[in-house]
This record gives structure tokens, sequence and C-alpha cells, in this order.
């Protein structure tokens, strides 16, 4: 046997890991063999050093331990209340559909800017030329939607307060807070840019708060239908502020084809759109903005509610077949316009402009 | 309190409870990630991360193994990414390699026949040892702190790194031995190795 075999069972000995037969060969081995004796008393004194090696962690590892702890246990609640708004609901009586669409399926909220959507789809309603106005059956008899429509595209490129009706103050309050509100994301362009993985972010002042908080409550019911921002869009908007969650709480939240369908008041409506100017870039809203459908009227508030996404060229026969019908009836129909209310800048790389109209049915 | 009634009580949603396994093994963890990375600051981000990930898993913890084999494992996979990840920066150079060639040369060297109560005078001097396991190969390093923390069996060091049982037993005598000859040369030269971090490490030391 050799000695170097030997200094395996030197130092199993030391850990106490020999089996009695290699022990006993070890102990016969060091009676005869004074390299290995003196081996033995040079890993015993090595060995009994190392016993002190241990180091003492700094104070700052347990705090740093549990504050990331914490951290995580709240974004886990967060995703856990989020979940449970989810197991759906009836959609009963709806006012109208917001629908944001990416065009691309599941897209991180981060790679928003880079989605290109290759089969999306464009409506447009802020036709350029009479001819084009009157193939969208815009020469009403009180002329009004023509007006208006070219008052929208105005306005919706320079983003000026809409001219606004009278009939529906409900509403109105709660679109001008908007308005007021979407002045304030320009300080938070830092905020705005950075992903929603950053711990814990507070996009909002506690003023902004407050001014979310009461949407909810001001105004009629809506339904929000978001596809497209991916799987975990909302999810990910809830952990990156509670109070956005809060918000949610007040509403149904269903999975409908692969879409969030969140009924809640048009108050939120507003809200989540203010949130989405808040986490999105002009141009990273714009693209999120695609289109919007209406989906139902609602006889209390005599409204329909839409946010619409146009481009400026694109075309009605880009939508859906049921969807085309939809919006040429709503538009043939709906003379008597109560206001157009742009919701986002015009986007340049889209060319499209995003806008909520309120569609009063008299 | 034994782990196991800790964990279940973390389980239970008692997050507090947690930071008892924390106070229980940061040290042996800190100690193991420091052998490991070297510096202090990622010994404590990769110390943080083992607690964090075992935090995370927790739940799919079945006592298979102690919660501290556990936890070693957790805190050697850490770091060895780490290492990994700096590897691929050109700037820093990460392990000796621990195989053949250079562990027979140490291990041929000549022996200078020490007095066994040199030697352990030499090992005292903790700057010293320190100075002489940062000169050890990596994997040397690691072994003797995962043996030296916590008195963990061949087995439990072999599954925290993923290692057979034997070579556990033959990569520990190699490190001792390896450990002897760099203190006799550090010990006969102080000037020979300079070690710096270990120096800086040893301030924490009480």
């Amino acid at each position: 046997m050799t000695c170097d075999c030997m200094w395996e069972r030197i130092s199993a000995h030391l850990d106490g890991q020999n089996t009695p037969e290699e022990e006993a060969a070890l102990q016969a081995h060091l009676s005869v063999c004074e390299d290995c004796r003196s081996m033995l008393a040079a890993m015993e004194a090595v060995n009994a050093s190392t016993a002190s090696l241990s180091e003492q962690a700094p104070p700052r590892l347990k705090e740093n331990v549990m504050a990331a702890v914490k951290q995580e246990q709240r974004t886990q609640e967060t995703k856990r209340r989020w979940k449970r708004l989810l197991p759906g609901g009836a959609i009963g009586a709806v006012a109208a559909v917001l629908a944001l669409l990416v065009g691309t399926g599941a897209i991180p909220l981060r790679q928003l800017n880079a989605a290109v959507p290759e089969k999306s789809s464009f409506v447009a309603y802020a036709p350029e030329t009479e001819a084009a106005a009157e193939a969208y059956g815009w020469d009403g008899a009180t002329g009004a939607p023509e007006a208006a429509a070219e008052d929208w595209l105005e306005s919706s490129l320079t983003l000026g307060a809409p001219e606004v009706g009278n009939a529906y103050e409900g509403l109105i309050s709660a679109e001008t807070a908007a308005t007021e509100a979407a002045d304030v994301p320009a300080e938070n362009d830092v905020e705005k840019r950075s992903g929603p993985h950053r711990g814990p972010t507070t996009l909002f002042s506690p003023e902004q708060l407050d001014r979310l908080q009461s949407f909810s409550t001001n105004a009629d019911c809506a339904v929000l239908a978001y596809e497209g921002l991916g799987e975990s869009f909302l999810e990910e908007l809830c952990v990156l502020e509670p109070a956005f969650l809060a918000l949610l709480e007040n509403a149904t939240v269903a999975e409908e084809d692969g879409m969030y369908v969140v009924q809640t008041d048009l108050g939120t409506v507003f809200a989540i759109h203010e949130w989405l100017t808040q986490v999105l870039s002009e141009d990273e809203l714009s693209d999120a903005l695609q289109f919007s459908r209406i989906r139902e009227y609602d006889p209390d508030s005599e409204c329909l509610t839409t946010v619409i996404t146009m481009p400026r060229r694109g075309s009605l026969s880009s939508l859906p077949p049921d969807w085309q019908a939809d919006f040429a009836e709503r538009f043939r129909e709906g003379t008597n316009w109560a206001l157009f209310y742009p919701t986002a800048e015009y986007s340049p790389a889209r060319d499209s402009v995003a806008c909520l109209v309120l569609l009063p049915q008299t | 309190m034994e782990d196991r009634e800790i964990i279940e009580q973390v389980l239970a949603g008692d997050t507090d409870a947690f930071g008892l396994l924390v106070e229980r093994y940061q040290n042996r963890v800190y100690s193991l990630a420091l052998r490991m990375v070297g510096n202090e600051d990622d010994a404590c981000d990769m110390a943080q991360e083992a607690f964090l990930r075992a935090w995370r898993s927790l739940k799919a913890f079945h006592f298979e193994s102690s919660f501290s084999t556990w936890l070693f494992r957790l805190t050697h996979n850490v770091c060895i990414d780490q290492l990994r990840s700096r590897q691929r920066k050109p700037t820093v150079s990460l392990t000796v390699a621990e195989d053949g060639s250079e562990e027979a040369s140490q291990l041929d060297l000549p022996d200078p026949n020490p007095d066994p109560e040199q030697l352990a005078l030499l090992a005292e001097d903790r700057a010293l040892l320190a100075r002489a396991m940062d000169a050890l190969a990596p994997d040397y390093r690691e072994i003797l702190t995962l043996r030296a923390i916590d008195d963990l069996s061949y087995g439990e060091i072999a599954s925290i790194l993923h290692l057979q049982e034997g070579t556990v037993k033959s990569r520990l005598s190699r490190a001792r031995a390896q450990l002897r000859d760099k203190l006799l040369q550090i010990g006969n030269n102080p000037l020979s190795a300079s070690s710096k971090p270990a120096e800086r490490r040893m301030r924490n030391d009480l």
C-alpha cells in the first residue's frame, strides 16, 4: 500500500470517516511508517486551524435578506390577489369595451417599443377628404359629425382640450380630471421607462393616486378588454403599484379568449388609461392602443363609450368584418356626437393616434 | 427550536421566523461564499441570494437532506454561477485546475519534514492561514471550508458539491496536503505569496 493512499485515510481519520477496516489498516501502517506519522501530525495541525476559519457575516446580511424576502412576499401576495380577481364573472350590463391590442401576442411591457404588430388593423374615422367623409356617412343632417371629426383630428394631434357637450356631467368631470392628470407624467420619465421588475416603485404622487381612486367612484360602468400586452401585463401593473390593484378589486376581471376583460366603472377606464400614460412612453402607448370596440349600449347613461385608436391612413376594411359592421353602423347612426376626447398623442412610428370617443345615443 | 419546526412556521405564514434560520446559518453560509468568491461584498450578495433562493423554494424542500446541507448546496450553486459569470470577463482569472499535473507537483514537493509543532504555530497565525487558504486551488478551499464550518459528513459534502463520496475523500486529503505545503511555503518565506484579500478578510474575524 502506497503512502499516497494512506494520506486519504489520514485525512478521513481526522474526520472520523474511515470504516473500521480502513482505520485498522491505517493504524497498522502508521506503526511502521514514520513519514505517514509525520503527515498525520501535519494534517492534525492544519485541521485544527481550519476549524477556526468561520467568518462573521456582516449585520447587513440578515437585514438585506429579510427586506428582500418581505418584498417578494408582497409581490406574491399581490399576484395572489390579482389571480383572485380572475375567476371570471358574468359581463352583465356593459357600456363599452376598451381593447388594447398590440397584435403580436404576448409582449412583455418593457419590450413594447420593439413590438411591431404585423397584422394589426386600423380604423379610419378621420376622413381627410370630403369624399371619404361622405363614404363613411359623416355628412349627416346636422353636419356635426364632420366638424367634430375635424375637431377631433386637430385635438388628437395636439392633445388640446376637447370640445365637450354638457349632457354628461359625470363623464365629463372624470374626463376633465383625466386630462389634467395627463399633463403630469413628464416628470416621471425615469420611472416610465423602467420595467416593472425593479422592486418598490411609486409611479404616482399621493395626489395622483387620490385622483385615480376618485375616478373609480365617479362614473358609469365600462368594460375593458386587454389583449396582446403580455399575459402578465395587468399583473405586472398590479405588482408595480398596489393601488392599481385596489382599483381593480372593485371590478370584475375575467379571461376571455386570451384577453383580460375588466368590467368596471368608467372612472376606472380613465384611471387605467392614465396609468398607461405613466408606464408607457407615448409611442408605446400609441402602439398599445391600436383600436377599440363598442360592445354595448348602456341605457342608464344613454351612452356608448369606447376608446378608439385611429391611424390617420388606415382603412375600415382592415378591421375584422364584424367590427366593420359594428363601427359602420354606430357611426352612421351616431349623428349626435357629444365629445371627442383624445387620450394619446400621434405616434409617427405607427402613424396613428389614440382617441376616446363618447357616443350619446338619443 | 429545530430547523424543521422553524420551516413549518415559515410555511404557515410566519415570515419573521425565517429570520431565525438566517441568524442560525448566516455565518456559515457567508464563510462558504467568502471562501468561494474571495471578497466580502460579493460574498454578502451571494449569501443573500442563497437565502432568498431557499426562501423561494422552501415549499419544495421536503427534508430529504438536512436544511443546512440543502442551504450550502444553494450557496455553492449561487457562487458557482457568480464565478462562471466572472470567468466570462477576461480580466478575472477563475479556477486553478484540480487535475493531475498541477496536483501531482504539489504532492511531490519534497517534504521538508516539518516539525508538527512548528506547523501548528504557523497555522495559528490566522493571517498566514488565510493567505495559505487563498493560495489553494478554489475547489480545495471550498471543500476545506465546508468541512470546517459545519462538520459535515462526506456524504453531505458530496451532495452539496455534486460529487462522489470517494472524490470528497481524496479531494479533502489533497486539500489538506496542499494547505500544509502552502503554510510552509508562506510561513518560511512570508513575502513569497502576497494575498491582500485575505488580510482584509481577517479584519472581520473575532
